[in-house]
């Protein structure tokens, strides 16, 4: 029996079928607002710059389409990743994120995604990252640090803002590892705590991202990812790599979505939040901030995201944190 | 006065403007049921980027005092705290508005507000630097022992049966350690459910604890009834003899929001409890709490506004933003190209000025506002049921809804709000649970971060200057509550003896 009910269901998908022809077409996306979910609290670094971003790309859609920033917090970015996984891979729903919801969370086995289930459409920056110490730590350089610490073993305690097994504290378990020293590490959960910690004398140090050029009191002795922030305070600092270590591995921050979404709409959106980088209110948070803009294409982004998800699983096993 | 000329009169205009519309919203959100401080500055966040500096902070500002203030109202008026952190004030609130005057509550609570706003600044625009400072020389060993200061504090709430009270608060530390352990990364107690790996959502235990269990006692009495009084009681005045006996009261509750306020991740629920408590030990009538004292009322009103500027002090001085709410002004002042930290003071003290003038300023513009707005909401309670419960149980569910998004947030509420009715009847603590469940996180994290650092030397928690201080104010308070419940057993052994 064909009720009126069916009937508009059959004669809608008559229609839809008959749009597909078009739809396909580059042109006719977006034809509604994008939903830019950003898997933090409002305020937080990453929710800032996709603010901006998402109003900054506006301009440059078709149709001066709009982008609407929903935050989805929990679960350390799970909970918003996965709604970006679970939605429709049409384009409209894709996510902000930091790499940890992508390349460290789905390795504990919680998550229903996987880093392979998606690509990248704008690579935005990377998050610098240091081993920090107190201002008035008595170290002046690294040497002396490393020196300090490999004669007094387990006596150099450090927090991570990420929490157990995020990736700052990978990275800095992985440097102490290749410098061959016994640092002890306590647990913090964000930067706030930790720095008041630091600050405080609680603990002795923290992988983080530095704060000194905004008057933080928590001096980096040595960065342990490829990028530094912009600011000549940290031109004495080392990279892991000038002191032959080798322990480093980059933090990205950037929009991705399903892999499914068709490549001319993933076309769309990159040029979209490309212009949007160079947009003055993203430039100047850019320079507020002392982030480098990336000027990474999608296909070396989707390397980076490949091999810090292997580079995180490694570090996972080695420190006994998964099976 | 160089200070006055940091602020031209265009500026004043759109300053006032931009308090103005936080403190309407603030104190809106915070007094539906359910709809809180986070959400509040999270739908003025984008209208801020389109204001100037000063004006979007004060617009912020002005949204964090009036909530604080607005979780009052409706805890007054309806039984039901807005928010978590007007869930002190709940019992004698509403006791008073009920059996005395909705008007006097009201005002003991709007005076204690205000009192508090203005305290929490003043210790934000003197000792902004040397408090900040003090508060990081607390570490974990305090934290945990405060933690337990806390817990003492739910002793003060006249439990009708001791032994229920004690389970409530073990319930209540229970449902705080749902969620991802810190120190191993392992989930407990979540059940697979993604939306309890950060803990049970507090906006909707607060909901479910208050408004949906006070929804289930309206729905069971005549839903067409409602309470009756003269206009002059609807009118929120205090006399002067009302305000000198509250005094004592607003200062307690004061200096404890403003200590609590300074210390990160500690929050406003936890002030107000530990204010009431303490103003209840330093008051004249301390039989009177719990059944409509105005001082009930005052202290953690007090000390809930009094957090605002003290939760301010370690962000402006240090840069470390201390709570949620904080960390979202936090993204304003990026917004508009400004670090927070020591260096603001040095490099931009017109502007510092000018948001201390602000902050000031919002708590006298809170003070006109309360009196006007505040007459309209005690209608409330000369409503029918029929219309009242209605309007809360959607105000309650879009609340819960959009602090997180997440559908499972709202199931727990509903789960928690039939519990919590069944428990009230049977005379279980509501306020006992809430405290526990927020200390829980903060007592567990302390203490097992103490012991990493000590490296599993538990003499850590007593070999430290500041914890001794704790410990100390510990004993005391155990060895004065034995003491005085020993004496009243030998009187009341004495007055049976004589019979």
């Amino acid at each position: 029996m064909i009720t009126r009910r069916t009937l508009g269901k059959t004669a809608f998908a008559g229609i839809a079928l008959a749009m597909t022809g078009t739809s396909a077409r580059a042109q006719d996306f977006p034809t509604k607002p994008i939903r830019l979910i950003v898997p933090f609290a409002p305020g937080g670094l990453t929710d800032t710059f996709a603010r901006a971003m998402a109003r900054a790309a506006e301009n440059h859609l078709p149709d001066n389409q709009s982008v609407v920033v929903i935050n989805k917090p929990g679960a350390g970015g799970v909970i918003g990743v996965t709604e970006a996984y679970s939605a429709e891979p049409d384009g409209y729903t894709i996510a902000f994120v930091i790499s940890s919801p992508i390349v460290t969370q789905p390795h504990y086995g919680k998550s229903v995604y996987k880093a392979s289930d998606f690509q990248p459409i704008r690579h935005v920056y990377d998050i610098p990252c240091a081993i920090t110490v107190h201002t008035d730590a008595e170290w002046q350089n690294v040497d002396e640090w490393i020196a300090w610490m490999k004669a007094n073993p387990g006596k150099f305690t450090y927090g991570s803002s990420s929490g157990p097994g995020g990736v700052t504290h990978l990275l800095a378990a992985k440097f102490f590892e290749a410098a061959g020293v016994d640092a002890r590490y306590v647990p913090f959960q964000g930067s706030a705590p930790l720095n008041a910690a630091i600050m405080g004398g609680q603990v002795s140090g923290g992988s983080m991202m530095p704060t000194q050029h905004s008057g933080g009191e928590a001096r980096p002795m040595v960065f342990v990812t490829p990028t530094k922030p912009d600011d000549p305070i940290y031109d004495d600092v080392p990279f892991a790599s000038d002191l032959g270590i080798d322990a480093m591995a980059s933090v990205f921050s950037g929009i991705i979505g399903h892999k499914d979404i068709p490549a001319d709409r993933i076309a769309i959106l990159n040029d979209a939040f490309t212009a949007a980088m160079s947009d003055p209110a993203v430039q100047e948070l850019f320079a507020t901030r002392k982030l480098v803009p990336s000027t990474t294409d999608n296909a070396e982004f989707a390397k980076i995201i490949m091999r810090e998800n292997e580079f995180n699983g490694e570090m996972l096993k080695r420190l006994g944190l998964i099976d | 006065m160089d200070i006055l000329a940091s602020f031209e009169l265009a500026s004043i205009g759109s300053a006032l403007f931009a308090i103005g519309l936080g403190l309407f919203v603030g104190m809106l959100c915070g007094a539906l049921p359910g709809l809180g401080l986070i959400i509040a500055v999270t739908l003025l966040l984008p209208l801020s980027y389109t204001m100037g500096p000063v004006e979007s902070i004060l617009l912020l500002l002005a949204c964090y005092q009036g909530a604080e203030y607005g979780g009052s109202i409706s805890a007054i008026v309806l039984g039901i705290p807005g928010t978590a952190m007007a869930a002190p004030l709940v019992t004698d609130g509403f006791a008073m508005a009920k059996t005395e005057s909705p008007g006097k509550a009201l005002g003991f609570s709007l005076y204690g507000s205000t009192f508090g706003g203005i305290f929490g600044g003043i210790v934000l625009i003197f000792f902004a630097e040397p408090v900040a400072r003090f508060a990081l020389k607390l570490a974990d060993p305090e934290f945990f022992l405060l933690g337990v200061v806390g817990l003492l504090a739910v002793a003060a709430f006249g439990a009708v049966d001791f032994i229920k009270a004690m389970i409530s608060v073990a319930l209540g530390l229970l449902c705080g350690m749902v969620g991802i352990d810190l120190f191993s990364g392992v989930p407990r107690m979540t059940m697979g459910v993604l939306a309890l790996y950060d803990g049970m959502n507090i906006a909707a235990v607060a909901v479910g604890l208050f408004a949906f269990s006070e929804i289930f006692v309206m729905i069971s009495a005549p839903m067409n009834s409602s309470h009756t009084f003269t206009k002059g009681d609807m009118r929120i005045r205090l006399t002067l003899k009302e305000m000198v006996y509250a005094f004592k009261a607003m200062v307690t509750g004061s200096v404890v929001g403003s200590f609590i306020g300074a210390l990160p991740g500690v929050g406003s629920t936890v002030s107000g409890y530990l204010a009431y408590s303490g103003a209840k030990a330093a008051s004249s009538k301390p039989e009177k709490f719990g059944k409509g004292s105005g001082e009930g009322i005052a202290a953690p009103d007090a000390a809930n506004n009094a957090t605002v500027g003290a939760a301010l002090l370690p962000f402006l001085a240090l840069g470390i933003p201390g709570s949620a709410s904080i960390a979202i002004i936090a993204g304003a002042f990026i917004i508009h190209g400004i670090q927070p930290g020591p260096q603001l003071m040095r490099n931009n003290p017109d502007m510092i000025q000018a948001i201390f003038i602000g902050f000031m300023a919002t708590t006298v513009v809170m003070f006109f506002m309360g009196k006007a707005l505040t007459t309209v909401f005690a209608r409330a309670l000369v409503t029918p049921n029929a219309f009242l419960v209605p309007a809360i149980l959607i105000s309650s569910i879009i609340g819960v809804y959009s602090s997180r998004g997440q559908m499972f947030d709202l199931w727990l509420a509903l789960g928690l709000g039939i519990i919590t009715y069944v428990m009230r009847r049977l005379d279980y603590s509501p306020a006992g649970f809430l405290i526990a469940m927020v200390l829980a996180p903060i007592i567990e994290t302390s203490f097992r971060r103490a012991l990493v650092i000590s490296q599993g030397d538990y003499s850590i928690f007593i070999t430290r200057g500041y914890s001794q201080a704790i410990a100390a104010i510990i004993l005391a308070t155990l060895a004065y509550a034995i003491f005085r419940s020993v004496r009243r057993l030998r009187q009341q052994r004495a007055a049976t003896s004589e019979s």
